[in-house]
């Protein structure tokens, strides 16, 4: 844990750019993936997603350029503006488009920015599926639900969804704050939070979607409870030694109070402790859950998502200021040696265990899906495991250890040119000169 | 192309006083204080003769105390002192990160804030290992050492360098300090200081310093992290384990929506009306 490091100081624009950002995306390939694999009767769970998810982007947008210490220039992610400059001189739009194409700003090797062009590509699919929903018997509305053309608008949709959702958690690992730069495992759990989130939204807003296709969501729902529950434990396992740190931080508390009891727990609990309804008290709620449950779990999922990103956001600068003085050796011991550690890999193995079965259970799953729960289910007692027996923090004792090098800023070696840089604006330096300043 | 240049900081010579500092303010027309008015006074720490305590968007040098107890002798703390300052790293990550291209790589090899594009995402300050970014409260934009660009450009030492009494600061070519680091470091071993050792001169951190020190401690005793990363290192593995997540969830929204849920006849035929009525009601 490196705690030389100075706070980026990211608040409140941030936190809630994360959170409503997911929402956004969450909604967004939840609704894309409805209409891929749903039934006609399903679509006003993605009309509904649709008009969610354009308004909640350009509330992100707005966030994101309040957050900056200098508004006003945020287009520079976007597009060089000196290279733009060029451009019009050349006389676009009439010409100079391959100058306009090279104004294009983006490292994709920094999350950052890939983030800020896949915003502005997400802001555009989902204002094109906002406007194929309000109106969908124009010719636009019909282009949309067309089976090749809207098929694959769909496709790229739901995977700009995933990136919006996840590119944060891999913006946070991509730095060298404590816990942040830790955990390869930020962007999954972000990725699962934005799907429960987004679900849960739908399920709240959604009262008036048809009896069946709320069964389903609810079903989606379920899954992705689980699966967010499975992330979140793997994470704090991928923590190490730096988790009993996190836990003394009230950050740490939060985080895994809220997250895993209000998040994750009580909802599952609240759709999975139903009893199965008699045969003679079978009647509109047989497969669903009753609606006061179902909005209260639902309210649960939402505000630990937001404390989820509450807590993660400012842990960083928490760790900084609580332990000033650590040193690498007081964070490289196993995780399973402390309390926090065998807490840990005894709720685990009891949720890995139970989990599956109650799944089963409250959807009646077929042998095949049965089977490939309670493959999850091991996956994932085995990379806590395995993540609770490394002595070094983020690094499983055994597996896939895929961390290359990929920027052109890494290969350059001493006095090796530009580097990462060599798209930074090479055409005009601005600098301010004392010397010159001085003859003058 | 001018051969790569940067500072080799020999610490053990260093007598902590902040001539470096004074000096990079002045050049640099830097104010005393952190705030909107230049009249601003820092605030003195009162526990240390470190009175500024870190770097910040005006001190982009800082020189450091660090008290360490002694066991033997008739002083019972001994002081190590180092002027620190931005490492102008060979694999900087400030620089790949950036998503305006505002930090660049200059001529020198050297690191760069091009004011004019940045702005202010602190990206770049969540980056850097050492701390050295910080944030004009005033400008709104990320600050640290330029190297005295332009000083370098018109063929001049960098401010703090010219002002250092002792010669703890020095700057040339990086071929030549390395010589001279190499050389002071084999004095030192021979006169006993077996703990002597450089930081930075190799490529072992960020693929080398362009401003490298000599040290008489583990790293982090100065404040210096002994293994730093470049933050695309992780990119890859996040994503990976990012998609897998994806096709999960992806998974599950097949199995739940594809299938139609199991319910009884008599249900289906009484659930059916009211659904299909329901796809012609305005939903939002």
């Amino acid at each position: 844990m490196n705690v030389f490091v100075h706070d980026p100081a990211w608040g409140w624009w941030i936190i809630g750019y994360f959170f409503l950002g997911g929402l956004a995306a969450g909604c967004y390939f939840v609704a894309t993936l409805v209409e891929l694999f749903g039934h006609e009767e399903d679509r006003p769970i993605a009309r509904l997603g649709y008009r969610l998810a354009f308004p909640l982007i350009c509330v992100c947008a707005v966030f994101l350029i309040a957050d900056l210490d200098r508004p006003e220039r945020f287009l520079h992610m976007v597009l060089q503006s000196e290279v733009m400059d060029e451009a019009l001189e050349q006389g676009w739009p009439r010409g100079g488009w391959g100058t306009m194409a090279q104004a294009v700003m983006l490292k994709w090797w920094s999350p950052m920015s890939l983030g800020a062009q896949a915003v502005g590509i997400f802001g555009l699919c989902s204002f094109l599926s906002f406007l194929a929903s309000a109106w969908p018997g124009s010719w636009f509305g019909r282009l949309l639900s067309t089976r090749i053309l809207g098929g694959f608008f769909k496709l790229l949709g739901s995977v700009v969804g995933f990136f919006i959702a996840a590119y944060t958690g891999a913006l946070l690992t991509a730095t060298n704050q404590p816990l942040w730069s830790v955990s390869d495992w930020i962007s999954p759990l972000f990725l699962t939070s934005a799907a429960s989130t987004g679900i849960a939204l739908l399920l709240l807003l959604g009262r008036r979607i048809p009896h069946e296709s709320r069964a389903r969501l609810e079903r989606a729902d379920l899954w992705v409870l689980g699966l967010e529950l499975f992330v979140f434990l793997i994470f704090l396992a991928s923590l190490g030694g730096v988790l009993p740190l996190a836990l003394q931080t009230l950050e740490g508390m939060l985080l895994v109070g809220v997250t895993l009891v209000i998040g994750l727990l009580v909802p599952l609990w609240l759709h999975l402790s139903v009893h199965p309804p008699t045969r003679a008290a079978a009647t509109s709620t047989d497969e669903t859950t009753p609606e006061s449950r179902v909005s209260l779990a639902a309210v649960c999922a939402l505000g630990s998502g937001f404390i989820l990103r509450f807590s993660i956001v400012r842990i960083a600068p928490a760790l900084l200021h609580r332990f000033p003085e650590v040193k690498p050796s007081d964070v490289e011991f196993p995780l399973w040696q402390t309390n926090a550690g065998k807490a840990l890999l005894v709720v685990t193995l009891l949720l890995a265990a139970l989990i599956p079965n109650l799944l089963m259970r409250k959807w009646r799953l077929s042998s095949g899906q049965t089977a490939l729960a309670g493959a999850v289910s091991i996956l994932v007692l085995a990379g806590v495991a395995n993540y609770s027996a490394s002595p070094s923090p983020g690094t499983p004792v055994i597996g896939p250890d895929i961390r290359v090098r990929i920027s052109p800023e890494e290969g350059r070696e001493r006095g090796g040119g530009p580097g990462a840089s060599n798209i930074n604006r090479p055409k005009k330096f601005f600098f301010h000169s004392q010397v010159e300043q001085a003859t003058q | 192309m001018p051969e790569p240049k940067g500072f080799f900081t020999d610490t053990t010579v260093c007598i902590g006083c902040k001539a470096c500092q004074v000096a990079c303010h002045q050049w640099n027309d830097l104010p005393a204080g952190h705030g909107r008015s230049r009249s601003e006074l820092p605030v003195l720490s009162g526990n240390s003769y470190d009175n500024t305590g870190s770097f910040s968007d005006v001190n982009w040098r800082h020189v450091k105390f660090i008290e360490q107890p002694l066991t033997q002798g008739p002083n019972r703390v001994a002081w190590l002192m180092m002027s620190d300052v931005c490492k102008h790293c060979v694999n900087a990550p400030c620089l790949e990160v950036c998503p305006t291209g505002a930090i660049l790589r200059t001529e020198f090899d050297s690191v760069f804030i091009s004011e004019p594009a940045c702005n202010g995402c602190r990206d770049c300050v969540s980056a850097c290992p050492f701390g050295v970014i910080h944030m004009s409260e005033s400008r709104g934009v990320a600050q640290k050492c330029t190297l005295c660009y332009d000083r370098l450009k018109n063929e001049m030492v960098p401010a703090c360098a010219q002002a250092c009494p002792t010669n703890s600061i020095q700057f040339d070519t990086i071929a030549n300090l390395k010589r001279r680091a190499e050389q002071r470091v084999s004095q030192l071993h021979r006169e006993g200081v077996r703990a002597a050792h450089l930081y930075g001169a190799d490529d072992k951190v960020l693929g080398g310093l362009n401003s490298f020190y000599l040290l008489v401690d583990k790293p982090e005793v100065y404040g210096l992290p002994s293994n730093p990363k470049v933050p695309s290192r992780s990119v890859v593995q996040s994503s990976f384990w990012g998609i897998m997540t994806a096709i999960m969830t992806g998974l599950g929204m097949l199995f739940a929506f594809r299938s139609r849920t199991t319910r009884s006849p008599l249900d289906r035929a009484e659930t059916q009306k009211p659904a299909a009525g329901a796809k012609e009601r305005p939903i939002t």
